[in-house]
Formats: structure tokens, sequence, C-alpha cells
């Protein structure tokens, strides 16, 4: 795990030294027009087609609007925006292509090139919200072919700001990324990619994701803050035979109607060696943290050092699917979970933000945190040390309850094949964790807070075969003697 | 000239009776503010109307921005009066295709295609000319191409760069009738290898590049060019030798009637 990061750490200072060498081209030189009117998608392109054809170098933004549709970036170009420059996407949909290749449209392209990037602290702004709904009217008019599912367009009928597919040596830095029509930015099958202190604003419509790594080798994501509709950091792996791998998060911020940090959905190959270091969210609708391994694929070797979840709805969920396996057996172990505080609001967390997550799955009490399997696909070794959870309790047994009789508790769906959310099961026994199907789980010097009473003990466990409590404390008022730790169909469980 | 006539004829209906279903451009969001940029509208508009069968993409009064967009079979352009196609003065907004000059209007291995005026009556009175307009914006064109050129972004000749405003090869049942056409930064109106090609009732007027000619063909057969009006810098008309069946008749410039071509 050190090894990997050291070896990142050097390829990331070989990537920035690269570009500092570049050659500077004024992209007005070209005869872009800053106007925020004039569409310069072929300029752009020509501009980049020739620093690419003369060796490499930085097309550079000065300040002014840039109004652009989509374009391709080449090898040893990268895009410069300066402050007080803005690439503007334009609302017209025609102006924007589906990469044959990728399946998706996109605003930036790069498809098969290495030593590419996007700095500077300007602006991309896609303009999503325009863009998305003059999709809708021509979905609407019949000129294009499109379910209109959800009454929206489809994701890939609708342009991101960045999509790289099958690049290496990628940097984005400082940047402003707004409103994109569908995820933000991906970046799929690239190998050596760094994200540094880039600012994310993505809550424009529906799917807005903050970025989007997809089965990419050797990523660095830090000092960066997302703002986003749908999931703020987000991997996923789309390739059953590719993998997401050898990542660190270092120091972000996120906020999220959906989840703040995901593994997941699309969990085709699987995610392995990932490094999650001081990360924060907040305001946040889901989980602040999801594992979802439900298409096949697996997830290990995460280490999640330093998580600060604050007034965000669930704070952890790992979960077992068996969605798109297509004969491959998910599986997901060897996470570390550490030093983590968190506080769980009775309230609505992203109340008042731009598409805020969908009230479902009700009737519910205030959800815990899960670790949940599949009764022939268990989540394995699982560590959670150093951590604070505090959870507002004040649960309603008139409104849901789910009560520890093996009736109740065998009553809860196994929801094998449904889209995994902390609160697909509607009610869960516990206030604080509930872990069912899994083995080998450890607690250490875990402390469980609830504000109120909850009628609910703290832990439920459900078929889980070894587990240790160390260190685990509990605090719920009016609630002396209460058993916090509910053992149903488990064995080897140690509490000391 | 007799059998010409009639297989002209049988052009002219297939191209009514295919033509039938009438699109307004605002349909696919084609702007008519003059500083939007609608290639990629006005493309898409053709792309769905020819793979539908064809038929009429209606422009009314306004002036459309626009760089090269390429015409598709069975669809006709129809410019009413008071609308304009707008040239974007940018040198990489425009295109041909292998082998076809660059132009804001490009078609290759098309059938069934025009661009016309809203006007039917030039057939019958020769003074009537065109009530849509094509806008080359020759000159800004030509300065953005040589601006490129000269700072070695551009690597083409100023000829390859420049392009015509209407730039068909290979295509078959051509109408180019009723219009104004105004200054291109290249020739006005290039036809390569085309079959059954009607180009009438226009007014060409594009004096402000030197050397821009008003109607230049090759290999063409079944060319009908009558009751237009020239005033370019370069030749009115400019053929080679090698096109076939061409009549023409009625057209002229300030300085007088052109003489008629007959092959």
């Amino acid at each position: 795990m050190t090894n990997m990061i050291k070896i990142l750490i050097v390829n990331m200072i070989l990537l920035i030294t690269q570009q500092l060498s570049a050659k500077d081209y004024d992209v007005r030189d070209f005869g872009a027009v800053g106007d925020g009117i004039f569409v310069n998608s072929n300029i752009i392109q020509h501009a980049i087609d020739y620093i690419n054809a003369a060796g490499g170098g930085r097309l550079v933004f000065y300040p002014g609007t840039y109004v652009t549709g989509s374009f391709y970036l080449k090898s040893n170009v990268t895009l410069h925006i300066e402050q007080g420059a803005t690439l503007l996407g334009s609302t017209n949909p025609w102006d924007y292509v589906k990469d044959p290749h990728v399946g998706w449209k996109s605003m930036i392209f790069a498809v098969k090139q290495d030593n590419i990037g996007i700095s500077g602290k300007g602006i991309i702004n896609g303009r999503g919200f325009t863009t998305a709904n003059n999709m809708v009217k021509y979905i609407q008019k019949g000129l294009f072919d499109d379910p209109l599912k959800l009454d929206r367009p489809n994701e890939t009928n609708r342009p991101e700001n960045i999509y790289f597919r099958e690049c290496n040596n990628v940097v984005i830095r400082d940047i402003t990324l707004k409103d994109p029509a569908s995820w933000n930015q991906t970046y799929d099958q690239c190998k050596n990619l760094l994200v540094d202190n880039i600012f994310v604003d993505s809550k424009s419509y529906w799917n807005n994701d903050g970025i989007d790594v997809v089965d990419c080798d050797g990523v660095v994501i830090k000092n960066s803050y997302f703002d986003t509709a749908d999931d703020a950091i987000c991997f996923k792996s789309h390739d059953a035979n590719a993998i997401c791998q050898n990542v660190v998060v270092d120091n972000c911020t996120g906020r999220s109607s959906a989840n703040g940090l995901k593994f997941g959905t699309a969990s085709r190959g699987g995610f392995r060696n990932f490094k999650i270091t001081n990360l924060t969210i907040y305001d946040t609708f889901r989980s602040a943290i999801t594992f979802a391994a439900v298409d096949g694929g697996l997830i290990e070797n995460i280490v999640v050092d330093g998580l600060r979840s604050v007034n965000t709805g669930n704070v952890l969920f790992l979960r077992i699917g068996n969605r798109w396996s297509s004969g491959k057996t998910p599986s997901l172990q060897n996470v570390t979970i550490k030093n983590v505080y968190a506080e769980v609001p009775y309230a609505k967390p992203d109340a008042g933000y731009n598409y805020e997550g969908p009230v479902e799955d009700n009737p519910r009490n205030i959800s815990p945190a899960s670790i949940i399997g599949l009764p022939n696909m268990r989540i394995k070794n699982i560590t959670l040390e150093n951590i604070e959870m505090v959870y507002p309790g004040r649960s309603d047994t008139l409104y849901a309850k789910v009560g520890l009789t093996s009736k109740e508790l065998d009553a809860i769906p196994e929801m094998e094949k449904s889209y995994p959310e902390f609160s697909q099961f509607k009610e869960l026994p516990a206030w604080g964790m509930y872990i069912r199907h899994a083995d080998d789980i450890h607690f250490k010097n875990v402390t469980f807070r609830a504000l109120e009473q909850d009628y609910r003990p703290a832990v439920v466990m459900d078929d889980v075969k070894g587990a240790s409590f160390r260190g685990v404390s509990f605090s719920e008022p009016n609630a002396q003697g209460k058993n916090q730790i509910f053992k149903y169909k488990s064995s080897g469980i140690n509490i000391e | 000239m007799k059998k010409f006539f009639f297989s002209f004829f049988v052009a002219i209906c297939a191209l009514n009776l295919s033509a039938q279903t009438d699109y307004k451009a605002s349909v696919f969001g084609c702007m008519s503010d003059g500083i939007t940029l609608n290639t990629q509208s006005i493309q898409t508009a053709i792309n769905i109307i020819s793979s539908r069968g064809g038929g009429m993409l209606h422009f009314y009064v306004g002036r459309y921005l626009t760089g090269t967009i390429f015409l598709k079979n069975n669809v006709t352009i129809v410019l009413h009066e008071g609308a304009t196609l707008v040239g974007v003065p940018s040198a990489y907004d425009y295109a041909g295709l292998p082998g076809v000059p660059k132009g804001l209007i490009v078609a290759h291995g098309q059938s069934n295609i025009g661009v016309v005026g809203s006007t039917p009556e030039y057939q019958t009175n020769m003074d009537v000319i065109g009530n849509g307009i094509i806008e080359g914006q020759g000159k800004s064109v030509r300065k953005s191409i040589e601006t490129q050129i000269a700072k070695g972004y551009l690597n083409e000749t100023i000829e390859q760069a420049s392009p015509a405003l209407i730039s068909f090869s290979e295509c078959t049942g051509v109408k180019v009738t009723g219009l104004m056409l105004r200054e291109a930064a290249g020739d006005v109106v290039t036809y390569n290898d085309c079959k059954n090609v009607e180009t009438a009732g226009l007014l060409i007027e594009s004096k402000d590049i030197a050397g821009s000619n008003g109607l230049v063909f090759s290999k063409c057969t079944g060319l009908n060019v009558t009751n237009n009006f020239f005033n370019v810098s370069g030749k009115p008309i400019k053929s080679s030798a090698n096109s076939k069946e061409v009549k023409s008749s009625d057209n002229r410039t300030f300085a007088g009637s052109l003489s008629k071509i007959t092959k």
C-alpha cells in the first residue's frame, strides 16, 4: 500500500514537470471569440490539432467567455483556463457529439491520448440545466430518439463536461467545473490521473455527479471540493474485465443529494487498493460512503482513515448484491474504516439544495449504518476503529417498527437484485449499525451515541460469523441496562 | 435537345413529388438572431429530414449564422423573403469533403437536393429574382483565413481554405433557384460531375474578393442556366470543356447579356 502510494507520487511529480515545459498558445490567436455567444468548437479543435501536431503545449484561455460544444483533446496538450476565463457549454444539444467509442456525450473528450490536462483557475460551465431541458423538447417533438425514462433524457444523451477514455498521464488542476447536463467528469480506463485543487459545483440536472473514476489505475484526487446533486466522488467499474485500483483520495470535501463517496453502483470488475484520508462529507442525503459490490466485481483492500460526516443521512453502507453479475461472484472484503466522526440528523440533510434527493423507502425511522451481504455472498473482514457516530434517536414505533423476533428479523428482505441504497430495506431493527450475512467484523473503540431514546438496540447482527467489540460504548437517554448489541443466528461474537 | 428537355421535366416532377414534407427551421432550434451559430442545428435538421425520406426545410425572415452544412438526399432548403443564411467569418468553421472544395453548403453524391428562394415566378418573369439570400461575408472569412495562414496555424492555400457558397459534387437532381447569392470568400456556385442541374433566377453579387467566379462547373450533364444576373469580380460563368447537355439563356451582367453556352 505505501509503496503503491510512493510510486503514485513520483508519477504525479513527473506529470507536473512535463507540463511546465510546454509552449503556450493563446486561443484567441486561432480566432476564438470570448463574447459568450460565438460557438468556438471548430476553432478550439483546430487549435488543439495544431498544438498536438507541433509537439504539444498549453492552449490558453485568457479572461473571456468562450462558448463551445464538443471537442477532442489530443496528446501533449493542456487546456489552461486562466482565472476570469470560462469555457461555457453551448445550450444547443446538437452542438454535442456522442463519441462512438465511448457512447456518451461530452463537451471535452479525449480518447486514447497521453499527457493531457486541464488547468488554471478558470471555469468550465456546462449550462446543463438548459441544455438538458432543450433536449427534452427535441425528444418530445420526435426529433431525437430517447425513451425519456423518469421523464429525463438518458444520461448518455446529455453532455458531460469532461469524458476521458483510455488516456495515460492526465492532470486536472485548479479548475472550477460547473453544471453539466449529465455526470460532470468521467475518467474511464485511464492510467495515472491526478486531480488536484478543483472546485465542483454540479447540481443543475439529474445525475450530476462530481467526479466519476471508472476502471482507472493510479489515481490521486486531493484538495478538492464537490457540491453535487448526485454522488460527489464516485468510483465505478463498467467493464467486467477491468478494475479500478491504486487510488488515493486525500483532503477532499463533498456535499451531495446522493452519496458522498461511492464505490459503484456499476461494479462489474471491481475496486482494490484504495486509501481515503481526511474526507469531509456534509449536508448529504444518502451515505457518507457507500460500498456497492452488486454487479459481480470485487471490493478489497480499502482503507478509510479520517472521515468527518456532518448532517449526512447515513454514515456507512456496505453492500453485496447480485444485480448484473452475469456468472461472477461479487465480493467485499478487507476494508478498514478508522478515525470517523459522524452526525446523522433527524431532518432531511439536503433540504434546500437544487435537485434534492427523493424521499423514498418509507415508512422508516432513521436508518443505521449497515453491512449487508447475501446468505451465500458474505461481506468479510471489516474493521471499524476510533469511530463516533451520533444519531438523533426519536424513532416512532407507530410509524415504523421492526422488532427483534425471528419473524420480524427474517421478514427483512434480501433484495438481491435491487439497486443498492442504505434505505432500501425500509425500517431496520438497529439505530446504529445493522450487520447481516457477514464474517469477521471488528469494532475497536467505537462510540454509538443517540441524542434521544430509540426503541431499537444500537447494533443488530443477523447471520454474522465472527465479530469482536473492543472498547465499544453506547449512549442513549433513559436506556440504562438496555442490551445495545443483539445477536441473531450469529456465532463467534466476542464482546469485551 | 428534346430528349434533354423531357428528362429535365421528369427530374423536376420527381423533385416535386418527393419533397412534400415541410419543416420550419425553428423546430430544430435554428435561431434567426444573426449571432447564434446554427451550424449543428441546421445539420441536424437536414439529417433528420433526409432520414425521413426528404422534404423542405423552411427559413423565414431573419439572419441565420452558419458554417458549413452538408446537404443530404431529398432535402431542399427554402429561403423565404428576408431569410438570410450568413456565413460565419471564421476559417475553421468551413469544410469540404475529399475531392469536394469547401463551401457553405456542400453536397457529395446526393440526389434530389435544392436551395431555393420562395418565389416561383422566375420561370415566367424575367425580372424576378430570389427573395432568400445567402450572404457569404467573403471579406471577413477571407481575412480570417489569411490571418491564420500568416500565423502558420492553417496549412492550406488561400484558395483551398476559401469556401464557395454552394459546392456540389457528384449530385443528381439539383435545384439552385430564386436566390440572391452575395459575397463569397471563393467562387459562388460550383458544380463538379453533377447531373440534371437547374440554376435559375439567381442574383449573384460577389465583388469584395478578387477573382470570385459566379458559376463554375465541370463534367456536368444536363445543366440549365437561365435568367441569372451576375455582378462578380471573376468570370460570371466559368466552365471546363467536359460538360454535356448545357442550356443557358437570359443570363446578364451590367455589361449586357451573356452569350449563350450550348454544348
